[in-house]
C-alpha cells in the first residue's frame, strides 16, 4: 500500500554521513539494512522512534573496519613503506660511504662523549644519597670569629655539641659523632699479619643504624657497643683473617694494651660516600685513649651529624640552637662570636671553605662539574650540527630521488617520515657504536683521568635512559631540518633541468659552522688557560724542598733521636729530623694562641705541630728572624717557634719585635718565649692560602724525615733494615715527599686530562664536518674549477678560493667567543688563592692551531681537486 | 581452538549464518541472534563481525537482486565456507572437550569450601 503522504524516510543528514564515511564495498547493504530496519520500526513503533534508532546505528557504524580505508592510514600498507624506507635507509649508507662514515664517526664519538661524561657527573652528584633518609642527614658546621678577624669554618663541631643538640632540640631525631683523624697512622696486628693502616674510624655505637653501610657480619644493633669492638670491612678482613669469618678474632693495636675482639664485617664502603673507612672503633675508646678530651665542648676534629625532622627549616633551627646553646654554656669571652650551622649531606662531596674535611682529597668542586656538564653539552651539540650540515649539503645529491617520489605520488609528510625515519635509523647505529666505544674504553679512561668509574657506576638504570634519551632527541632534532628540507623540492623542475634550485640557505650552514667551531675553541682555551694555572700551581715555590725526600712513619715509642742518629752515619743521608707534621698532610691540632698580656681579642686560631732539631735546615725553611730550635741551647724544650703569618696575626709586622715575647696557648700547653720566626711554607698545596703554625721542640716520633743524595732505593733499604732491627714489632713504612704532595693536584690534574681529552675530540668532531662540507662543495664546483684553469688560474690562487670562506668562518667563530672566554675563566681563576694572569697569547696561540687545523682539512680536498687535470672535469658531463 | 581465534561474537554470528542457511543477511542476522540470545546487537557490530568473517575466508558472501524495498539496494547473504564448516567443528570439539574433562566434584557446589 503506497501512501506518499505518510512515508517516513530516514534522517537525510546522517545518511549523507554514513555515504561519506563507510567503505564503498559496503555502503549499499549497509544502507539497504538500515532502511529495512527502519520501515519495520516505523511500522512497531513509529516514525520517531524508527529514526532514533537510525542515527545511533548510523553513529555506532563509524568504526574501523566499516569506514573506508581512504581516511584510514590502511594499516597493512604502512608496513610495507616502512619497510622500504628502513631500506632505503641502508641502502643510502652503503653507497655514500664516506658521508655515512663521516657522519656515523662524529655521531658515534659526540655521543660517547656525552654519555660518559654524563654518567660521571651523575657519579658525583650521588655522593651520599644511598643513605635511608638522605635528605634529612645533616653534618653540623661550626664557625667562630675573633676580633681580630681571624675567622674558622670548620667541618666538624666539638664532641658535645650534637649530643647537646638532641637534648635540647625536638626536631632532631638522632645524632651520630665520627672521628677519622685519630685513626690514621695505626698499626694493626693480627697474628703475623701486620700492617700500618691509614682509614679507620672512630664512631658512636648507633653507626650502622645511622648510615646505610651494609653489615655481612655481626648485629648492627650490638657490634659497637662494647669498647673494645671493631668492625672491619670486607677486605680489610680478607687481608688480615684470610677467607675464615673473623668473627670473635683479635686484632691488636699499637699503643692500646687492650685487643680489639672483631664483632662484625661490614660490605666494602661504596665509592660514593665521603664517609670512608676500612674499620669502625667505638667512640668510647677514642676518648679513653685521651682520657676525657674527646668529651669536651671545644675539642675540634670530630665530625657530627643528626638526622632532622623533615621540613625543617635549618636557619631557623641554627638560630634557635644558637639561644639554647648560649643560655647553657653562657657568653664565651669578649668578641669571640661562634654559631653553628647545618649543611645537607648530599652537599658535602663539593668543595667548600671548610677545614679538616673527612676526605678533602676526594672532594670535587662544584664548578668543574657543571664545567664538565657544559663540555659533554657542547661536544653532543657538534655532532649533531655535523648531521645536520652533511645531511643538508647532500639534499641537492637526493633530489631527483625525491622528485620521483612525488611523481609517483609521495605526499610531503611521507617524505618527511621517511628521512626522519632515516635520522633514527642513523641514530641509532651511531648509539650502538658510541656504547661499543665506552665499552671497551671505559679501563682506558679510568688510567688517563684516574676517575674510578667501575662498570657499576657506569652501566646502571640510568645509562639507558641517557642513550635512549640521546637517541630519540639527537633523532629528532637533528633529523628535522634535513627532512624539511630534502622533501621540499619541485620535482619537474628537477627532472626537466636535473640540476636543483634548492631552497636551503648556505646561510644556515655557515652560522652552524661557526657554532661547531665556536664551541671547539671555547674547550681548546680554557684547557690551556687550566694548564697554565695548574703548571703554576705546582712549580710554584712553595717555600721548602720536596725532592728527594724520604718520610718514615715511626713507631709509637716517646723519643726517637736514637733513629736518627744511626741513620745519619749512612752516605746517602744528608740530614734527618723528626716531625709530628708533613708538608701534604693535614696538621693534628689547631690552637688559640696569643702574646701573653695582650688583650684577647688578639687570640688566633693556629696550627700546631711538633718537631726536632734540623727541622727547618732538612726541609729546607729560611728563618727569618730570630733562630731554629739547637742542642746549643738546652732550654729550648721551654720556646716556641711560630711562622711568618702567625707574627703578623698577632699585630707583629716587625718581625724583630716579636722574639723574645711570651706565647700563651690555650688546651693547657705552658706559655713560652717566640724564639724564632720562620718563613711561610704551602703546608698544604698552593690552593690554600698560608695558614698561621706554632712548632714546640720534641723528639716524639710520628714521622721521621730524611732528606738523601739521590738513591731512591738505597735510602729506603736502610731505612728499613735499621728500623726493622730497632724496632721488630712495628710495621714499616714509608714513602717519598714529593710523591705525597703532589697527590693534592690529583682533582686538578684529573681535570685537565679530561679537558684536554674532551676537546681534542671536539675539535676532531668539527674537523670531520668540516671535512664533509668542504669536499662536497668542492665536488659540486668541480666543474668550475676546471674552467678557471683553462682560463689560466693557478692552482694556489683556486685553493685560495675554495678555502677563503671557510677560513673566514673560523676567525669570526674565534673572534666571537674569546671576550665570553675570557669572562669566565677570569671568575673561575678568581677562585684559588695563587693564580695566573689571563694574557692575550693563549688566545691568538689557540686560535691560530684551530686556524691551521681547518685549513689542512680543508685543503687535502681542495687541493687534490684544483691540482686534477681540467680535461678530465670538463669532459664528464 | 586450534588455528582458528574466534571471538564469542564472532562464533555467534557465523552459527547463526549457518542456521540461517540461504537467508543470511544483516538484518535477519541480526533479528535472530537479538531473538534467541535475548541481547541487543548493533549494526554496526556485526556489520564488521561479517566483515572479518570474510576476511579471515569463513563466510562468503553475495549479492542478492534488488527488490523495490530497502530503497533499490541489494542484501547481501553470506554462507559459511568449507574453511568456516572446519572453524567451527574444531570449536565445537574443543568446547565439548573441556566440558568432558571437568571432575564432577568441580559441580558438587554443595559440599565446595
Amino acid at each position: 500500500m503506497k501512501d506518499s503522504n505518510s512515508n517516513p524516510s530516514p534522517p537525510k543528514l546522517l545518511k549523507r554521513f554514513l555515504q561519506w564515511f563507510c567503505d564503498p564495498n559496503l555502503v549499499k547493504n549497509i544502507e539497504g539494512d538500515l532502511l529495512e530496519l527502519f520501515d519495520e520500526n516505523v511500522q512497531k513503533n513509529g516514525k520517531w522512534i524508527a529514526k532514533w534508532h537510525f542515527v545511533w546505528d548510523v553513529l555506532k557504524l563509524f568504526r574501523p573496519g566499516i569506514i573506508s580505508s581512504k581516511y584510514q592510514g590502511d594499516k597493512l600498507n604502512s608496513y610495507g613503506l616502512f619497510k622500504h624506507n628502513a631500506l632505503m635507509t641502508f641502502r643510502r649508507l652503503r653507497k655514500d660511504r664516506l658521508y655515512s662514515i663521516l657522519n656515523l664517526l662524529g655521531l658515534s664519538t659526540g655521543i660517547a662523549a656525552f654519555i660518559l661524561l654524563f654518567q660521571y657527573i651523575q657519579f658525583e652528584n650521588s655522593f651520599d644519597q644511598f643513605h635511608v633518609d638522605s635528605e634529612n642527614i645533616y653534618r653540623v658546621n661550626y664557625e667562630y670569629l675573633t676580633s681580630n678577624g681571624t675567622n674558622g669554618f670548620i667541618a666538624g663541631s666539638p664532641p658535645r655539641v650534637t649530643p647537646f643538640m638532641k637534648e635540647q632540640l625536638p626536631e632532631v631525631k638522632s645524632y651520630i659523632r665520627v672521628n677519622g683523624y685519630n685513626a690514621s697512622d695505626l698499626m694493626l696486628s693480627s697474628g703475623d699479619a701486620k700492617y700500618v693502616e691509614n682509614n679507620g674510624l672512630f664512631v658512636d655505637e648507633n653507626f650502622l643504624e645511622f648510615f646505610s653501610f651494609q653489615l655481612i657480619h655481626g648485629d648492627i644493633r650490638t657490634c659497637l657497643t662494647d669498647k673494645f669492638s671493631i668492625v672491619v670491612s670486607e677486605s680489610t678482613a680478607k687481608k688480615y683473617f684470610g677467607n675464615k669469618n673473623p668473627i670473635g678474632e683479635k686484632i691488636e693495636i699499637t699503643g692500646v694494651p687492650t685487643p680489639f675482639t672483631v664483632t662484625g664485617v661490614a660490605k666494602d664502603v661504596p665509592l660514593n660516600s665521603h664517609i670512608q673507612f676500612d674499620f669502625l672503633m667505638t667512640y668510647e675508646v677514642l676518648n679513653w685513649v685521651w682520657e676525657g678530651e674527646m668529651e669536651t665542648w671545644y675539642q675540634l676534629g670530630i665530625h657530627g651529624f643528626v638526622v632532622l625532622e623533615p621540613d625543617v627549616n635549618i636557619d631557623s633551627l641554627s638560630e634557635k640552637f644558637a639561644r639554647v646553646f648560649e643560655q647553657e654554656r653562657g657568653q664565651v669571652n669578649g668578641d669571640f662570636s661562634q654559631s653553628f650551622s647545618f649543611q645537607s649531606i648530599s652537599n658535602i662531596h663539593f668543595r667548600n671553605q671548610l677545614q679538616f674535611e673527612l676526605n678533602s682529597e676526594k672532594q670535587e668542586e662544584k664548578a668543574t662539574i657543571q664545567f664538565l656538564l657544559i663540555v659533554g653539552y657542547f661536544i653532543l651539540i657538534i655532532a649533531w650540527i655535523n648531521y645536520i650540515n652533511l645531511s643538508t649539503a647532500r639534499a641537492i645529491d637526493r633530489a631527483k630521488e625525491v622528485s620521483i617520489r612525488k611523481t609517483l605520488g609521495a605526499y610531503r609528510k611521507q617524505l618527511i617520515a621517511q628521512f626522519i625515519l632515516e635520522s633514527f635509523i642513523v641514530n641509532l647505529i651511531a648509539c650502538f657504536f658510541a656504547l661499543l666505544i665506552i665499552f671497551l674504553g671505559s679501563n682506558y679512561f679510568y688510567g688517563i683521568t684516574g676517575i674510578e668509574l667501575t662498570r657499576n657506576y657506569l652501566f646502571n638504570f640510568s645509562f639507558l635512559e641517557v642513550s635512549i634519551s640521546v637517541w630519540i632527541l639527537g633523532s629528532i632534532v637533528a633529523g628535522l631540518y634535513p627532512a624539511f628540507i630534502i622533501s621540499s623540492f619541485n620535482p619537474s623542475g628537477v627532472i626537466k633541468t636535473g640540476s636543483v634550485t634548492v631552497r636551503s640557505n648556505g646561510l644556515l650552514r655557515k652560522l652552524l659552522v661557526v657554532l661547531q667551531f665556536a664551541a671547539s675553541i671555547t674547550l681548546i682555551i680554557s684547557t690551556a688557560i687550566l694548564y697554565k694555572q695548574l703548571a703554576y700551581m705546582k712549580n710554584k715555590d712553595i717555600g721548602f724542598e720536596l725532592d728527594n725526600i724520604l718520610v718514615v712513619k715511626g713507631p709509637d715509642i716517646d723519643h726517637g733521636r736514637t733513629y736518627i742518629q744511626e741513620l745519619s752515619s749512612h752516605s746517602q743521608v744528608l740530614s734527618a729530623t723528626i716531625s709530628s707534621a708533613i708538608p701534604g698532610k693535614n696538621f693534628r691540632g689547631s690552637i688559640f694562641v696569643n702574646i701573653e698580656n695582650q688583650a684577647t681579642d688578639m687570640e688566633v686560631f693556629a696550627d700546631w705541630s711538633w718537631i726536632d732539631y734540623n727541622y727547618f735546615s732538612t726541609l729546607d725553611i729560611n728563618i727569618l728572624e730570630g733562630r731554629a730550635f739547637s742542642p746549643e741551647f738546652g732550654t729550648d724544650s721551654l720556646g716556641y717557634v711560630i711562622n711568618e703569618e702567625t707574627a703578623h696575626l698577632l699585630g707583629y709586622d716587625t718581625l724583630s719585635q716579636i722574639i723574645g715575647k711570651t706565647l700563651t696557648l690555650s688546651d693547657g700547653h705552658s706559655p713560652h718565649k717566640i724564639i724564632g720566626v720562620a718563613e711561610n711554607v704551602n703546608h698544604l698545596s698552593s690552593k690554600n692560602a698560608v695558614k698561621p703554625l706554632v712548632m714546640a721542640l720534641s723528639d716524639w716520633p710520628v714521622y721521621y724525615v730524611i732528606k738523601f743524595k739521590d738513591d731512591h732505593k738505597a735510602i729506603i733499604e736502610s731505612a728499613e733494615t735499621l728500623f726493622k732491627s730497632m724496632y721488630p714489632s712495628y710495621a714499616f713504612d714509608s714513602f717519598f715527599l714529593d710523591e705525597l704532595y703532589r697527590r693534592q693536584y690529583e682533582e686538578e690534574d684529573r681535570l685537565s686530562n679530561l679537558v684536554t681529552i674532551f676537546s681534542s675530540l671536539a675539535i676532531f668532531i668539527a674537523c670531520l664536518g668540516l671535512f664533509g662540507l668542504t669536499s662536497h662543495n668542492t665536488l659540486k664546483r668541480t666543474k668550475e674549477i676546471g674552467i678557471r684553469k683553462v682560463l689560466g688560474a693557478s692552482v694556489h690562487s683556486i685553493l685560495l678560493l675554495l678555502s677563503k670562506e671557510f677560513m673566514f668562518l673560523v676567525i669570526l667563530a674565534n673572534v666571537v667567543t674569546w671576550p665570553i672566554i675570557y669572562y669566565f675563566m677570569e671568575d673561575w681563576l678568581s677562585d684559588f688563592a695563587f693564580r695566573i694572569s689571563i694574557e692575550a697569547p693563549v688566545f691568538l696561540f689557540s686560535g691560530l692551531i684551530v686556524l691551521l687545523l681547518a685549513y689542512l682539512t680543508v685543503s687535502s680536498i681542495t687541493a687534490r681537486i684544483a691540482r686534477a687535470n681540467p680535461t678530465s672535469a670538463l669532459r664528464d658531463e | 581452538m586450534g588455528k582458528y581465534q574466534l571471538g564469542e561474537f564472532q562464533e555467534i554470528v557465523i552459527l547463526t549464518v549457518g542456521v540461517l542457511y540461504g537467508n543470511a543477511y544483516g538484518v535477519s542476522i541480526k533479528k535472530d541472534i537479538e531473538e534467541r540470545l535475548n541481547r541487543k546487537v548493533s549494526v554496526g557490530a556485526l556489520q564488521a563481525a561479517l566483515k572479518r568473517l570474510e576476511q579471515k575466508g569463513l563466510l562468503s558472501s553475495a549479492d542478492g537482486e534488488s527488490t523495490k524495498t530497502r530503497g533499490g539496494r541489494p542484501k547481501r547473504f553470506f554462507t559459511i565456507t568449507v574453511l568456516g564448516k572446519k572453524a567451527i567443528e574444531d570449536t565445537m570439539a574443543v568446547r565439548v572437550d573441556l566440558y568432558n574433562s571437568i571432575p564432577k566434584i568441580a559441580f558438587d557446589l554443595k559440599s565446595a569450601g
